[in-house]
């Protein structure tokens, strides 16, 4: 499904994603954890194509066999790629629903959207008034995360990022946010889950563990790899 | 890095400042009536205006600052108080410029004034001329009476309104010391202007 | 209604000299003198009390200094401005004759057509009148006077007299003295005491030939405990070859009566837009202006309030959008004259492409006003590194008894927040609309729904760089 090839990331001067060489395939769910900087974030946002990161004129990355690493995330997006953000922000004056009738470009009639979008608060146990509010202002870490899932829902990606959306959420979030993304795994859709914990991998099982420091892949597993990182930290891979 | 620290009271003269390293400035005005000009020059720069103004009797203050930013990546942050009792009289006028060539810049500044009397007068004119679009820069203006909820608060600790008065305004006053200690670090210049406005 | 308007032309009086042309327009040539002045209350049939007022007014204007702050106004030739036309039914402009953004722009707006010929002038008449019509009898009925300024003076005159220049005399600037000299057209509503008028009155409802004004007078009286709300202007631009526009409106808003003033200007980019606007609010009154500038080559406006009752509001929320080669000149005006007085002042700027925004704001808080709370919110976004934008906000506060609040931020669209909408598809010039029209959200929602769309659409436009 997404393949990266030779992968090199720096923000100015710094390196931070140093050669990496991966491919995701389609139906899985993979879980990418990692100390703190060692480039998990940088991983995700580069796939997305964020502007401050600048990739070195060898590295590649590949979706669905087309070479998307010259393009702008909206055409990244608009092909199927979703990326869920750490710290979502504040947009004042636009609520959810605004943004996704953009997003959608008259994909989906605006009552039917309204009605969708009622129907994912319901499920995700949040008040249906902060699909009115200005995206995220003033809501709480476990709120802003679900505006972020409810996004995904609507928007069906067919390569999904989750980066740490287990970070600020209370127990009861994260087992409602968890199990809507379990609820969103089927054959032609791949999963990303960055977290630094093994808790939400409980509830959304990865077929695959890749663990990244300084910004290269030091260890790949199964699921019990995960559960070894919970017990043991870092400090022992290589 | 070094800090750099310049004390303007009463009777001060230079107006203008040239900034050209990138080491902290620190101006520090108490009751200084007049001009100050700072244009920052270098990149990396940081400069920062505290001000402390206490007007009695019949004082007439007037103090023109301008935050000149001449060059980009440069930072400026100005924080001024007042007080004013009897029929003192307060002038302000900050402005802040930022140039075409200036990106990146960040300018700051506060002032926030607390009329203690019927004949206080206050004259506040916080400016921007920014011709840079890759910049940040706030600045905010505030002027009223005592929070009277304060005051209670106080009252209700047994303390009468005078002494409450005295101790709000110290500690109005005292906030501006601890920012600046955030940045300065220890200075026997300015635990000297402390000593001498605590009254 | 054609029938009348056509009788109420041709009265005028042959004596000045200037002849009748069969195409029926009456045009005074360039230029502006004493003589120009009296024809102009010749011509409208003024009683004698309003032309001595329009006389010693052009003296005072003849005195008065240009302002030697705010924009650059050098380039007004007041000898090359025609202080008066009036034309009927049979107009020499032609769609063909507009310029082609104009036209553009009516398509991408969604202006409907029989809306684009009369804003484009191409017909001086506009299907409304039928709606108007209605509408006056329904507003008749519970007491409302709503017609134009001439209307106005001729119908009720004690009413006008009582009211006219109290509020900005003519001595209050230069542009007020050429308004009072020359003005023609505006509006004249007066609202009876306890009437709540509830539909909106919109200003090109009441059609005169004078369709847009340059020297527009506007006058507005709510009784005690009245309501009305007032909306002027289009999001269409709105082409003319007059580059001069100089409007009063007084406002006297009586005890616990409300009054908002909607305006929405969008002038092509030859125009120089030069208001005075005032209101005067009295206990526990409210008034609300609602400011929207996006066109004009030069618009100096600062809606003012002078609370002058106990307990009374005042309200002014702006929008100002400058692009290339506009400067938008506009903020406000409080002026708190009585005790428990409060006014809030939210102004929201955007430069493009060169475009300058400078907000200028003057809150006076006088000894009497005690207990009085201010706050200023004024927020700058520079689009690009030509734009340029500056905050001059006066506080003279004369009272230990207040709160004054003033803020503001200048800073660009972040990057992070279009990446964001990026990533979710939206191209880059749709995020930048998205995130302006969010900008400008707080004093949007506050307009009519159909003026907001439009607003919002004209914003997204002028991101996509397809406008002007």
């Amino acid at each position: 499904m997404l393949q990266v090839k030779n992968l090199t990331v720096s923000i100015g001067e710094k390196q931070i994603l140093d050669n990496l060489n991966f491919t995701f395939e389609k139906g899985k769910v993979y879980a990418i954890m990692g100390p703190n900087g060692s480039g998990k974030s940088t991983l995700a946002a580069s796939i997305m194509g964020h502007p401050l990161y600048s990739i070195s004129p060898k590295s590649k990355i590949i979706f669905n066999d087309v070479e998307i690493q010259e393009e702008e995330s909206y055409k990244r997006s608009k092909k199927g790629i979703f990326l869920s953000f750490q710290s979502p922000l504040t947009l004042s004056g636009v609520n959810i629903f605004q943004l996704l009738r953009v997003a959608l470009d008259g994909k989906m009639e605006p009552l039917a959207l309204k009605n969708k979008l009622k129907d994912l608060a319901k499920e995700l146990k949040i008040k249906e008034e902060l699909i009115s509010r200005s995206l995220n202002d003033g809501f709480s870490g476990g709120e802003k995360k679900k505006m972020e899932v409810m996004q995904a829902a609507i928007m069906e990606p067919s390569f999904l990022m989750l980066d740490e959306i287990d970070t600020g959420v209370d127990i009861d979030s994260l087992k409602t946010i968890a199990e809507f993304i379990s609820e969103m795994k089927n054959n032609d859709r791949t999963i990303v889950i960055i977290t630094h914990y093994n808790r939400i991998l409980k509830y959304v099982s990865p077929d695959e563990v890749l663990i990244i420091i300084n910004g290269k892949i030091a260890s790949q597993g199964s699921a019990e790899l995960a559960q070894k990182i919970e017990t043991k930290g870092y400090g022992w891979i290589e | 890095m070094k800090t750099h620290i310049h004390v303007l009271e009463k009777g001060h003269t230079q107006e203008e400042y040239i900034v050209n390293d990138a080491d902290n400035q620190i101006f520090l005005l108490y009751n200084y009536s007049g001009k100050l000009h700072v244009k920052i020059q270098k990149e990396q720069a940081k400069v920062y205006i505290f001000g402390i103004y206490v007007g009695k009797g019949d004082d007439n203050i007037k103090i023109k600052t301008i935050q000149d930013h001449q060059i980009g990546k440069s930072l400026s942050d100005l924080f001024i108080r007042g007080v004013f009792f009897d029929n003192a009289k307060f002038l302000y006028e900050g402005l802040i410029t930022i140039a075409k060539n200036a990106q990146q810049s960040n300018a700051y500044q506060k002032n926030q004034n607390l009329l203690l009397s019927k004949g206080a007068f206050v004259d506040s004119r916080p400016f921007l001329e920014i011709e840079a679009n890759d910049v940040r820069c706030t600045h905010g203006s505030t002027t009223g009476r005592i929070d009277k909820e304060q005051l209670y608060y106080m009252n209700m600790r047994g303390i009468d309104n005078e002494n409450a008065q005295k101790i709000i305004v110290d500690g109005f006053i005292e906030e501006v010391f601890i920012k600046i200690a955030e940045i300065s670090g220890k200075s026997s210049d300015i635990d000297m202007l402390r000593k001498k406005i605590v009254q | 209604m054609t029938k009348t308007k056509d009788s109420q032309n041709i009265d005028f009086d042959y004596k000045y000299g200037f002849s009748m042309p069969d195409t029926s327009v009456v045009r005074i040539p360039k230029g502006i003198n004493e003589e120009v002045v009296r024809q102009i209350s010749a011509l409208k049939n003024e009683p004698e009390w309003m032309t001595d007022i329009r006389v010693k007014s052009y003296q005072i204007f003849l005195e008065k200094q240009m302002p030697e702050w705010g924009a650059d106004l050098s380039a007004i030739n007041f000898d090359e401005i025609t202080y008066f036309a009036r034309a009927t039914k049979d107009q020499s402009s032609s769609w063909e004759d507009l310029p082609a953004e104009i036209k553009e722009t009516y398509d991408k707006i969604g202006v409907p057509e029989a809306e684009r010929n009369f804003l484009a002038g191409v017909s001086a008449q506009y299907d409304s009148e039928v709606v108007y019509e209605s509408f006056s009898k329904e507003l008749n009925k519970i007491g409302v006077i709503f017609c134009d300024m001439d209307t106005a003076l001729q119908k009720y005159p004690e009413i006008v007299k009582e009211y006219f220049t109290t509020l900005i005399p003519p001595h209050d600037n230069k542009f007020a003295a050429l308004n009072t000299a020359t003005w023609s057209g505006g509006s004249f509503v007066y609202v009876p005491k306890g009437v709540h008028v509830k539909l909106p009155l919109q200003a090109y409802f009441r059609i005169n030939s004078e369709r847009f004004g340059q020297f527009e007078r506007t006058l507005i009286i709510a009784e005690e405990d009245s309501q009305v709300h007032y909306i002027e202007g289009c999001t269409a631009p709105i082409y003319t070859t007059d580059s001069l526009h100089a409007a009063v409106v007084e406002i006297f808003v009586k005890p616990r009566a409300k009054v908002r003033y909607t305006t929405v200007q969008n002038w092509s980019n030859n125009v120089y837009n030069l208001v005075t606007k005032r209101a005067k609010a009295e206990d526990h009154a409210l008034m609300e202006w609602i400011d929207c500038n996006i066109g004009s080559k030069v618009t100096m406006k600062y809606p003012s309030v002078y609370l002058v009752g106990d307990y009374a509001r005042g309200e002014v929320l702006s929008i100002a959008y400058a692009g290339a080669n506009q400067h938008q000149d506009a903020g406000a005006k409080m002026m708190h004259m009585a005790p428990h007085t409060s006014s809030r002042i939210v102004s929201k700027s955007i430069s493009k492409a060169g475009g300058r925004t400078s907000y200028r704001g003057l809150i006076t808080v006088t000894p009497a006003a005690t207990d009085s709370q201010v706050y200023v919110s004024c927020d700058a976004l520079l689009l690009d590194e030509t734009s340029r934008s500056d905050t001059y906000p006066y506080m003279k506060i004369k009272n230990n008894e207040v709160e004054v609040q003033h803020e503001a931020t200048v800073e660009k669209i972040g990057e992070e927040k279009l990446f964001y909408l990026m990533s979710r598809g939206i191209e880059r010039s749709a995020a930048e609309g998205m995130l302006v029209n969010g900008f400008i959200e707080p004093v949007t929602k506050e307009i009519p729904f159909e003026y907001s769309i439009e607003l919002n659409r004209l914003i997204n436009l002028e991101m996509a760089g397809s406008v002007g």
